[in-house]
């Protein structure tokens, strides 16, 4: 238990230190934090990178289903909520439990307890963050804990499979099409979808005012290309015109491709809201800045048209 | 961090694959063989804030909490 609770303190500390968004739903936020210090830590080496791995993993679920306590071993088990041991206990249970020494010994209990604490937590029915599975497979985990005693990794196999399988297949593409194909987030995308409609609103209100004024269409036409001749209105015209119609469609794009090319450019991708951080995968950033010309090019194509349309256009005064 | 590596010095800490020239995988990202933006950290926030489903995400990685405890306690009760 105490190893455990060395990698809560570790795990939480690095996930507070890095998570950018420590405002909005805090409670939720903290609760989610308080479970993940509570029940995992640093993830990556316990995984099978190899068939090795797997192997030893699957000889030591064969070691203790030899060995396993059974029902004697916790009577709890099989009437009512089981308590999960205190660390006092536990701690007297240990050979030698000391949280400094990475070579401490941890008490058969606390596995139980470890498997015990995801299965009320995750898998039965009405618990506190209960997962969707199919009834057969809460049902053959809760049967081999309770009433097998068994406390092994294979016990939960079937279980992390599926829910495996339901990220693959229900979350993980949605990721990958937000982190490998775009670089903003959603809450984002509709600000700029705003933003971008009241400047496409206000650059058309200008320009069909300016061809309804009729603004001559040399004026017009040469205030933007030579500004220096008429500088006044040539800043004019580019904060009425050009300006809204730039941004707008510079917003318009970012929100259809979810993609911001000037950031995606540099190498930024955004985490939570105004948050951005480094792209450092070498793949995701090739195609970030493959998408980001193509949307570029396609802004500046879309914004030089509108401009010299609504520059060209002959004026009729109303 | 450091101490971990330090307990489990047979399971290799995982090293992020610089040369891929494809999208990464899921078992890639959660086994933390990923740069952001397409880490485990990203997808937690994109499963907390995105598919408000990240309760199956945690019930991965408390799942993989048992393996280290378990591997001190074979290692223990084999020497025992």
């Amino acid at each position: 238990m105490s190893l455990c609770r060395h990698y809560v303190r570790e795990l939480r500390r690095s996930v507070l230190v890095s998570t950018p968004e420590p405002e909005r739903d805090s409670k939720r936020s903290s609760a989610i934090l308080q479970g993940l210090g509570e029940m995992s830590h640093h993830a990556g080496p316990s995984m099978f990178a190899t068939e090795k791995e797997r192997d030893q993993d699957a000889q030591m679920s064969a070691f203790l289903r030899e060995d396993r306590p059974g029902a004697h071993d916790s009577p709890q088990s099989s009437n009512g909520p089981p308590t999960r041991p205190s660390p006092g206990i536990s701690s007297s249970r240990d050979i030698t439990s000391d949280s400094n020494s990475p070579a401490h010994t941890v008490a058969r209990q606390d596995i139980r307890a470890s498997a015990e604490k995801i299965l009320y937590t995750f898998l039965l029915p009405g618990a506190e963050r209960e997962i969707t599975l199919p009834g057969s497979i809460t049902q053959d985990v809760t049967t081999a804990i309770e009433e097998y005693g068994r406390d092994d990794p294979e016990v939960f196999d079937v279980a992390k499979d599926y829910v495996f399988q339901a990220m693959e297949r229900d979350a993980f593409p949605g990721f990958l099409r937000m982190k490998a194909l775009g670089n903003l987030i959603p809450a984002t995308l509709i600000m700029r979808l705003i933003v971008g409609l009241l400047s496409m609103f206000g650059a058309f209100w200008t320009a069909f005012v300016l061809i309804f004024l009729n603004e001559s269409r040399q004026t017009r036409l040469w205030v933007c290309i030579i500004r220096c001749y008429f500088p006044p209105r040539a800043l004019l015209t580019f904060y009425q015109l050009i300006l809204p119609f730039t941004t707008g469609v510079y917003f318009l794009a970012s929100y259809q491709y979810s993609l911001d090319p000037i950031l995606a450019l540099v190498g930024y991708s955004e985490y939570t809201p105004f948050n951005f951080s480094r792209v450092r995968e070498p793949y995701v950033r090739k195609l970030l800045a493959q998408r980001a010309l193509m949307v570029l090019a396609m802004t500046i194509l879309i914004d030089a048209g509108l401009c010299v349309l609504f520059i060209l256009v002959p004026g009729k005064r109303l | 961090m450091a101490e971990h590596t330090h307990t489990h010095t047979s399971t290799p800490s995982p090293v992020p694959d610089l040369s891929r020239n494809r999208l990464p995988t899921l078992f890639e990202v959660l086994s933390r063989r990923t740069l952001p933006p397409v880490d485990l950290f990203s997808f937690y926030i994109y499963m907390r804030d995105q598919q408000r489903s990240v309760d199956y995400l945690d019930f991965w990685l408390a799942h993989l909490s048992c393996r280290p405890l378990l591997c001190h306690n074979v290692t223990d009760l084999n020497q025992a």
